[in-house]
């Protein structure tokens, strides 16, 4: 009879913590670029000038709100996340010998 | 052929080229002669405190290439961050010719932290235990139970990395030649030779500076192993740090404030210094933005160096704490360089070749000895650069080559032995070739690191997260991955015009840097989104038409508490149940028999 599998502590919390960055480094992509496109970018449609720059503490609007801001976001987020978040797991011990194979023993093994 | 220098930095700046163009602007600058010797005595001084440090009991090729799985937070966050070179020269070169639009360019550095060190960082640590990995081969090859994998991955890796290692040592040759004094080089008739110039000529000077480089980085990095390498970099970070906070409040206040460097900027070089697509030409559309959030935050999790210092981070504490740590690290390098480099275009205005922005205005800025140390970094990062890859290739090929195929019973002295002369070896071979470095290898250099990630990333991550990721669908996902990203570089470098290729593809869009030697830019996307979309097709496609993987291997890496040891050579007959099967014919008692017994 099988066994189901069990699939350890440690993959089930790596396995969420990957997809929440995923979320958010796809969350990122979309609001910066999409931002930027649309305040940022010179197109034949949108010619901007020098009155479009709108400086906030001598920096462009658009990549104030678009890059600056988003990076301080993330960077709290990060350490949020990072810190309270991400569980403590514990990695296993060392192999003492490599899995067996056809090119026999490894000498290093402690 | 300067124009190939300032190309490469502006699409993308690696330490090499970064570091020739700082050895142009420093020239026979005593003060940088001092820097260069505090940094060589200092790296020279890591090596021998790193092998030291190291506990003896471990065995040699995890001491050696792995530091005893003993990397701290510290140094795993600014190993990770990959300053360089590039990165204190490249990118602001960059900042001061295409403007603000630079800082959406480096954008994605806000979510790198997590990506690069959260996404797999816990799998590949818990894995490499388990399965006693030493390399990325190692890896691979213990995960999917696959020889030929890990031997395509080896082969991967040591090719693309040496390709990435000759223009470094060029560099560091051509840097140290710059800085000697002539009468150390004047002794023998050297021929005229443009050291920007990429065909180097076998001129005295250049020789002996590559020699003193040669020595210096392979004497450490043999006899520190991988935390010399790693101390190396956290040496020059931390160096490059300190040269950005110092640079910032005097830049500001030397422009008279952003506003104004703003407005100098649009002045010189147009509106688009102030908005996207960036300065005089389409250097950064939509499609490269995008483009750009992968190859910052997703590609650096698929580089060689970057995955086997996951498998050796400490403890999952480390690792939170290191996210920590890069995060506010890339914080206070990237967005200050922004600011720094969009104030010198009032600062040192008109520059006509804008690699010269960070020297031009660290030696009108600052201090000379300040500016001296400073300028000092990107030579110290080709160091660590350098004695990084050194240790990859030579871990492929005595943990790869040497021991799994040549010498599978050898001694640990004897592996030890075979460490040191690789590592050496290594060294000397590339040193050899760097004397007559092939041309345009810059170019090499940039695709060869989005080749690595195509190549590595998706069979890393369908290895972490997916039972039934097969070695056929990892070596699919591997080859079709670097195949894309080959193909494109070719595509774009070579006439096609009356070629079958040019009447299927649209014409290449005239974006990103200018340069004559550039990638096709398929539907406006860098080739690295291609090389990562077909390598996960590829992997997933092949994985799922062939036979699922071993279930006891698979329960070594994914589930709690395995009791049956995976064979290497799937059994005949299928494993009904973990704990019910005794292994055929370790080599090796297990690690659970030992604890037994």
């Amino acid at each position: 009879m099988p066994v189901p599998n069990r699939p350890d502590r440690l993959f089930r919390h790596a396995r969420s913590e990957a997809i929440f960055i995923a979320s958010f480094w796809l969350a990122c992509t979309v609001y910066c670029c999409a931002y930027c496109y649309m305040y940022g970018y010179i197109t034949p449609s949108r010619p901007l000038t020098e009155r479009d720059v709108k400086p906030i503490w001598g920096v462009p609007s658009w990549v104030f709100w678009g890059v600056f801001v988003p990076w301080l976001v993330c960077g709290i987020v990060n350490v949020v996340f990072s810190a309270w978040f991400v569980a403590d797991d514990d990695l296993g011990e060392e192999r003492a010998a490599p899995i067996a194979d056809p090119g026999g023993t490894e000498a290093d093994v402690a | 052929m300067r124009d190939i220098w300032r190309d490469v930095l502006s699409t993308g700046g690696t330490r090499a080229e970064s570091a020739v163009i700082f050895a142009a602007e420093v020239g026979s600058e005593p003060k940088a002669l001092v820097a260069l010797v505090v940094f060589t005595i200092a790296s020279l001084g890591l090596g021998v405190a790193a092998n030291r440090f190291v506990g003896r009991e471990a065995g040699f090729l995890k001491k050696y290439f792995l530091g005893n799985r003993s990397l701290g937070a510290f140094a795993v966050a600014l190993t990770a961050a990959v300053m360089s070179g590039g990165t204190f020269l490249g990118f602001p070169a960059f900042v001061y010719a295409y403007g603000w639009i630079t800082a959406l360019w480096i954008g994605s550095y806000m979510v790198a932290p997590l990506t690069v060190l959260g996404v797999m960082g816990k799998r590949i640590g818990r894995m490499a235990r388990r399965t006693g990995a030493i390399t990325l081969p190692d890896l691979f090859r213990e995960r999917f139970g696959s020889p030929t994998l890990g031997l395509i991955t080896s082969v991967l890796v040591m090719f693309f990395l040496t390709c990435n290692l000759i223009p470094q040592f060029k560099a560091g040759g051509v840097i140290m030649k710059k800085v000697l004094p002539a009468a150390a080089t004047d002794w023998a008739t050297s021929p005229p030779s443009d050291d920007l110039d990429i065909k180097v000529d076998l001129d005295t000077g250049y020789m002996i500076g590559l020699t003193i480089f040669t020595a210096t980085v392979t004497a450490y990095t043999a006899y520190g192993g991988f935390l010399a390498a790693v101390w190396t970099d956290v040496f020059q970070s931390v160096v490059m740090a300190i040269g950005v906070l110092i640079l910032l409040p005097l830049s500001l206040w030397s422009a008279g404030g952003l506003a104004a460097a703003t407005a100098r900027g649009v002045h010189d070089a147009g509106i688009g210094y102030a908005f996207g697509p960036g300065a005089g030409r389409s250097f950064h559309p939509i499609t490269l933005a995008v483009s750009f959030f992968f190859m910052w935050a997703i590609t650096s999790m698929g580089q060689p160096s970057t995955l086997v210092r996951l498998m050796a981070f400490r403890d999952t504490r480390t690792l939170r704490y290191s996210m920590i740590y890069l995060t506010i690290y890339n914080f206070i390098i990237y967005v200050p360089l922004i600011l720094i480099f969009i104030a010198a275009r009032s600062v040192v205005p008109g520059l006509s070749k804008p690699d010269e922005a960070m020297p031009s205005l660290v030696i009108k800025l600052a201090n000379p000895y300040v500016a001296g140390l400073i300028m000092a970094a990107p030579y110290g990062a080709v160091m660590s650069t350098v004695s990084g890859f050194l240790l990859i290739i030579a871990s492929g090929l005595t943990r790869d080559v040497y021991q799994r195929f040549l010498r599978p019973h050898a001694s640990e002295k004897e592996i030890a032995l075979m460490g040191h002369v690789a590592t050496v070896g290594v060294g000397l071979v590339v040193a050899l070739v760097a004397l007559r470095p092939p041309e345009f290898l810059q170019l090499i250099i940039i695709f060869s690191s989005a080749g690595m990630a195509a190549a590595f990333l998706v069979p890393a991550l369908m290895g972490v997260y997916w039972r039934r990721a097969t070695a056929a669908g990892a070596i699919a996902a591997s080859l079709a991955g670097s195949g894309v990203v080959i193909a494109l570089y070719a595509l774009g470098m070579l006439p096609i015009e009356g070629t079958i290729a040019a009447r299927l593809l649209p014409a290449n869009p005239d974006i990103g840097p200018a340069s004559s030697f550039r990638p096709y830019y398929l539907l406006g996307f860098d080739p690295c989104v291609w090389g990562l979309a077909s390598s996960l097709v590829a992997g997933i496609a092949v994985s799922l038409f062939t036979k699922p993987p071993d279930e006891a291997r698979l329960s070594l890496v994914f589930d709690d508490g395995p009791a049956v040891e995976p064979k290497f050579d799937p059994p005949k007959r299928e494993v009904e149940s973990r704990g019910s099967e005794e292994p055929e014919a370790p080599a090796e008692p297990s690690a659970t028999e030992r604890r037994n017994e």
